[in-house]
Parts: C-alpha cells; structure tokens; sequence
C-alpha cells in the first residue's frame, strides 16, 4: 500500500482501483459515517474535504497531502538556512580581518 | 537528481498507455528516479518552474503533445537560484588568481545591490508570480522573497571576495560567456549582470566622474518615469531573460536604469585595469574554444533531451537549445543560442579575430588543436546562416590585409574603393530582387500591414490606397490616422512631401537600404509599432525596456516576440534620437582619434556594420563583447612596426 495514503487515510484492506474511478466521469465517493472526514490540501493550497476512506485515498494518490502547513515550512526552512549560513560568513569575516590587522 | 522520493515503489517506463498514471503520482519520483527506468524512453523535458520546494527536480505529470511525450519537471524559484549561483560560483574559482585588487566599500556596494535587487522582485511581480505560485510583494513574513535576497547576499560575499584576486583574469574568459549565458531558470536575471552591476557600484566610490555621469544619470531616470502615461504588468521576455524588463512601471524603470549603468561601468572598469595586460594568443585561444564548445554543446543538446534540459539549466541559456537539427524557418539553426543572428556575428568575429591577432603579431602559425577549431567555428558560422556576418568577415578581411600590406597609398585606396563598390554592385546585381520604386514603398507597406486599419475601402479592382502607394491617403483617413504611429505618421509625410530634388528622402533611403538586406518586413513592423511622443523620441524611455514599445501602440502584432532587427533602432527605443546621435559621435571621435590603427578600426566597423542589421545589443554577451571591442584600442596599439 502507498505509504502516503496509509499515513493519512489509515488502512482499509485492498487498495482500489484508482484508475477506474478517475475514467468514470459517473463516479460518486459515497460518505462513510464511520471515517472522520479529513482535510486535503493541493500544492496550491486548496483545500478539500473527503468523507470517506476510498475517497481520501484516492485524493491522497493524486498528490494531496492532509497538512499545508508543511509545505510553507520548506520556505521558512530555507529562510533560517540561508540566515545561519549569511550570518556564518559575517562572522567569518570580522575573524578574518581582525586576524589581519592583528598581523 | 537527489531529491528522490521515500518510496520503495518505482516509477513505471514512460509511454503512450501510462500517461494518465503519471498525471496521478505528481511530485513523487525525482528526475534521477525517472531516468533509471526510461533510457530507452522517447520524450521531451518541460519544466514546471512554479512548483513548490518540494517538488524541486521532480516528475511533476506528463502529456501526449501532437504524438510527443513530454514529462513536467518542477523546478522552484529558490532552489533554482541557489543551485545556479551555486555552480557558477564553483566555475567562476577557476579563473587563474593573482595579488590582490582591492575593491572599495564592498559592503555598502552588497547593501545597494540588495536593495536594487529587491525593487527588481517587487517591480516585476507578475513575471514572478507566473514563476512561483507563492510569490508576494507583501514583506510581512514572505519567506520567499527574504530567502532570495539572502541568496543574493551570499552570492556577492562570496563573489565579492573571489573577484579580488582574479578580476585582472575576467576578460579572458569573456568568451565563454556565449558558452555560459548565466541567466536564472526561474528569475528575470542574470549572474554576470547582478555581478558587473557589484563592480559597477563600487566604481561610484572610487572613480568622481562615475558619481558625477550618476547625477545626471538620476534627472534622465526621472524623465523616464515621468513619461508613464500607463504601467504594463507583464511582458513575455523569452529569448531577452536576464537582459530585459518584464513590466513598465516607475520601479522597474529605476531598477533596469540604475543596474545598467553600473553594469556598464562594472564592465569598463574591468577592461581599465586589465586589457592593457591582455595576452591576445591566450584570448584567441579561448575564443576558438568557446565558439567550438558552444557548436559541440549546441550539437549533443539536440541530440538527448536529458542533456537538452541540462544545458539549459547549468550553462544559463535564455531559452532551451534547438531540439533537433532543423533550422528555423528553413534557414538557420541556433543551437544552444537564443538567436542564430547573433551566434552567426560571434563565429565570424572569432574567424576574424583569429585573422587580426596573426596578422597584428606576424605570426601566422596555428597549432593543429586551433586550426580544428577554427573549422569547427567556420562550420558554426555555415549553420547560423548569417550571410551578413559572412560577407563582412570577407569584406574586413581583405579590407585588413588591404590597409596593412599595401604601402602604395594610391594603391591601397583604389582596392578599398573597389571593395566597397564591388561587392554592393554584385549583391545588388545578382541577390536582390526588388527595384528602386518597390523597395522605396516596401517598407511603409510593410508597417500598414500590422497597424490596425481595416476600414479602408477598396476600389473597383479591389485594391486599397496602400497597394497603389496613396499613403497619405490612408494616414489622413479620419478613422484610421488613430491606429496609425507616430513614427509611421512620419515617414509617411516625410515620402510625400519633401522635394524632389534628385535626393532621396529619409523614407526613401531606410526602405531602400531595408529591402535588399531583408529586413523591409522586421523594420516595417518596428515603425508599424514604434510611437513615439516627441520627448520620448528624444530620448527614449529606457534602458532595457521595450515594454511600452511593445504594448503602448496597438498593433495587430501583439504575441510572441518580434523585436526590430537592428541594434540601432532598439537603442533608439532605450536612449532616443539624442542617445543614438551621442554614441555615435562618441564612437566618431574614438575612431577618428585611432584612424591610423587598421587592427581597431576593422573590428569596430565589423561590428557597427552588423548591429544595424541585428538584435544583438538585445543580448547580454553581445553587449559585452561590442564594449570589449571599442576598449581594444588599449591592446591594437599601431605603429609603423605593427
């Protein structure tokens, strides 16, 4: 089973086919009222709600993830890299010139 | 390549049947996942530049185009910006160091840099917003754009500190700069633009006069901006990244102005410190080089388009390379260049150069490495198919040999007179097609065939007043004379009403001279276009920006980029008549004060004869390469020895 849709959907037996569902243009994911609706998240931040397990895989296998956040994280990630290694090389270069004019 | 995905599943083999799966599993399997299992695969690489950092270097879907398979590879705006500065960067500490040069107020020059930067993002917002799904103006914790600016930050610590001990090296590499354009994937930049601009703002501190031309520099900006009647948001640069405006607004005037001149006085004060020193063995060699890798790159590019995607993106180009070997429009082909123009310029220059530089140093022997490459150069300058560029090398070759080993002075002016004489007879005897009273009128029909007017009426043989040259006809027509440039307006007036006194007017004389060098129909669309007010024919509406040129005047060529095929006229969109007339005064006295020195005189002329017939200026290495030349004078030093 797809690691994403296990993590997010849980596990409900044998993976449908995701292909079939997406060629029938008649295909309506019926809510179970068991499953605890999720919300799914596109790479542009959209976001939906799925009311059932076949429903959130099938999502989830076309790329939706359940937390956004994680996305804008990358930005802020590299934001604190890019800070950490521009504040290094400040460093870096106040020891280096008062090496030099130490010698 | 690493950014490889966590799954053990693998990424099935590209074709025909599975395209709708790999439309399903976007973002997952890295570049490098993909290619494992699709050596053998037909496909095409186009990139999806506003995926998210996630998605970087990964599949990201797939389509059947017209029978083609194309897999969509995320690229993103901020990782592009830190692999790209980051390779070139590795390249650029290759140059040879030497003592230690040192630049003033590097700091302050990075601070000024990063804040010009900054007004660029912020000015070309739509551009990037086309770039970047995330991309925002707001400053309020916009990770994005601060991330950009500490890569840029990084990027000219670093440089800063590199360039010190190599910048006497710089120019002989300048070469490879039409191997390695340096434009960003992602960014309407390019890296040896954003470094020159450095250079040149470090200028300001050393040099009064660079403070003293900024002064005046400043009031010109203001005049710019203050002829803004509308603001254009987004103008597709294409083949023009990293050397041209995206928008027409006050901040992208001040960022493209202000980042030109210093660009150029980066550039200048490089050629100042070091071209005196030049070895010209050593800068032939590596134009040779560089023309042989570019025609070797531009092949190998055509041939996968894994490695197609890899030019692309590691040596900077503009646009991918050619695909395959098909010339465009039947008779060019570009190759790894965004135009077979200006590539076809650069082949003939090397040829020349090579030429010069034996004759310059009476040393006519080639090593069997530079006489392959010289070939190979030849044969680069065949499929680029640039006649002009061919028969002005052939031209200034012979003129070269001509004003350097004849000493007969009658004799020597009688084979330059029959030169100039010649060949234009020939040309005009045997290639061109057009007569004297067709080629007048070409241009002006060409320019009434893109300007809207579809109210005319025609007459009985369903011919309008342009088809019968009743040009004034058309521009008093109260309905029309609108939709009619101002440029336009003038020419027009200009062939009808100026005396017939066996002279031909200025109408006359640019259409004549357009036709037989074909570019009655590129000119004819540039004046179809260009409306000036008088101010801003006077002196333009700034440097690098063909904006408001493009979109201020409609016209019914308002799609893909169709730029006026002569460096002249483009300059004149930047700097106006006045710009145009001051460079070429400039230039006059130059050539007028090295008039004794054929070595100078011929490369300059070689490349003032193509400009007018070319975009090239359009292209940063061009650019680079025209300044290098008129700064050549330092290194051709004629005297009766040489």
């Amino acid at each position: 089973m797809d690691t994403n849709i296990l993590t997010i959907c849980g596990d409900s037996g044998p993976m449908p086919d995701f292909e079939k569902i997406k060629s029938d243009p008649n295909f309506i994911f019926e809510a179970d009222p068991n499953f605890s609706p999720i919300t799914l998240f596109n790479e542009s931040g959209t976001a939906i709600t799925v009311n059932s397990w076949l429903e959130c895989a099938n999502y989830v296998n076309g790329g939706w993830v359940n937390n956004f956040v994680k996305i804008s994280n990358y930005e802020e990630l590299l934001f604190y890299g890019l800070l950490g290694t521009s504040l290094l090389l400040i460093v870096l270069n106040i020891y280096k010139k008062t090496k030099e004019k130490k010698f | 390549m690493i950014n490889n995905s966590d799954s053990s599943d693998v990424i099935p083999q590209l074709n025909d049947n599975n395209v709708g799966n790999y439309q399903s599993i976007t973002c997952k399997y890295s570049l490098f996942e993909f290619l494992l299992q699709n050596t053998n695969s037909s496909f095409f690489i186009n990139l999806d530049k506003p995926a998210s950092i996630d998605c970087f270097s990964k599949i990201n879907g797939a389509d059947d185009i017209n029978e083609k398979l194309v897999v969509y590879l995320g690229t993103n705006l901020n990782i592009d910006l830190i692999v790209q500065v980051s390779f070139w960067l590795i390249l650029f500490s290759f140059i040879p160091k030497h003592e230690k040069y040192f630049l003033k107020n590097k700091n302050i020059s990075i601070l000024f840099s990063l804040v010009l930067i900054l007004l660029h993002y912020i000015s070309e917002n739509t551009f990037y917003s086309y770039n970047s799904k995330i991309f925002s103006t707001n400053l309020e914790e916009n990770f994005q754009i601060y991330s950009i600016i500490l890569t840029f930050f990084i990027f000219l610590k670093l440089f800063s500190q590199m360039i010190e001990s190599r910048v006497k090296n710089v120019l002989y590499f300048l070469p490879f700069l039409f191997v390695f354009y340096g434009s960003f994937n992602s960014t309407n930049l390019n890296i040896v633009y954003i470094s020159l601009m450095f250079i040149g703002i470090t200028t300001l501190f050393k040099y009064s006069k660079n403070r003293f031309v900024l002064i005046f520099y400043i009031g010109a900006i203001y005049f710019w901006i203050s002829g803004i009647k509308n603001t254009i948001t987004f103008f597709d640069v294409d083949k023009l990244k990293g050397f041209t405006s995206s928008a027409y607004n006050s901040n992208s005037l001040i960022f493209w102005s202000l980042s030109f001149l210093f660009f150029v006085y980066g550039f200048l004060y490089i050629c100042e410190i070091s071209i005196r020193e030049i070895d010209l063995f050593k800068v032939r060699f590596n134009f040779l080089l560089s023309g042989c890798l570019v025609f070797f790159l531009s092949v190998i590019s055509a041939l996968n388009p894994v490695i197609n995607f890899f030019t692309y993106y590691y040596l900077g180009l503009n646009k991918t390379a050619s695909k395959s070997f098909e010339s465009v429009a039947g008779n060019a082909w570009r190759g790894i260049n965004p135009s077979a123009e200006s590539i076809g310029e650069f082949f003939a220059f090397v040829i020349l150069f090579t030429l010069l530089v034996a004759i310059y140093k009476k040393n006519f022997s080639l090593s069997k490495y530079e006489v392959v490459l010289l070939l190979v150069n030849f044969f680069g300058l065949i499929r680029s198919n640039n006649f002009a560029a061919l028969i002005s090398l052939i031209i200034f070759g012979f003129l070269l040999f001509f004003l350097v080993y004849i000493k007969s002075q009658k004799i020597k002016y009688s084979l330059i007179f029959f030169l100039f004489i010649f060949f234009p007879v020939v040309y005009l005897l045997f290639f061109n097609t057009y007569s004297f009273e067709e080629s007048s009128t070409k241009l002006l029909k060409e320019s009434f065939v893109i300007s809207n007017i579809e109210e005319l009426k025609n007459n009985q043989y369903n011919q309008n007043p342009i088809y019968e040259d009743r040009f004034y006809e058309v521009i008093i027509n109260e309905e029309v004379s609108k939709n009619i440039s101002t440029s336009l307006n003038y020419l027009v007036n200009k062939y009808h009403f100026s005396e017939r006194n066996n002279i031909p007017n200025i109408t006359t004389l640019i259409s004549a001279v357009a036709a037989p060098i074909n570019r009655s129909e590129k000119w004819g669309i540039f004046f179809g276009k260009y409306n000036p007010s008088l101010s801003t024919f006077l002196f333009g509406t700034g440097p690098n920006n063909i904006v408001n040129y493009y979109f201020g005047h409609a016209s019914k060529v308002n799609d893909g980029l169709i730029l006026p095929h002569s460096s002249v006229l483009s300059f004149m969109i930047f700097f106006g008549i006045f710009g145009i007339v001051s460079f070429s005064v400039w230039c006059f006295i130059k050539l007028f004060n090295n008039r004794s020195n054929p070595y100078y005189f011929i490369l300059v002329f070689y490349f003032l004869t193509n400009l007018i017939k070319s975009d090239s200026l359009l292209y940063l290495n061009s650019f680079l390469l025209f300044l290098f030349v008129l700064n050549l004078n330092n290194i051709f030093i004629y005297n009766e020895e040489n």
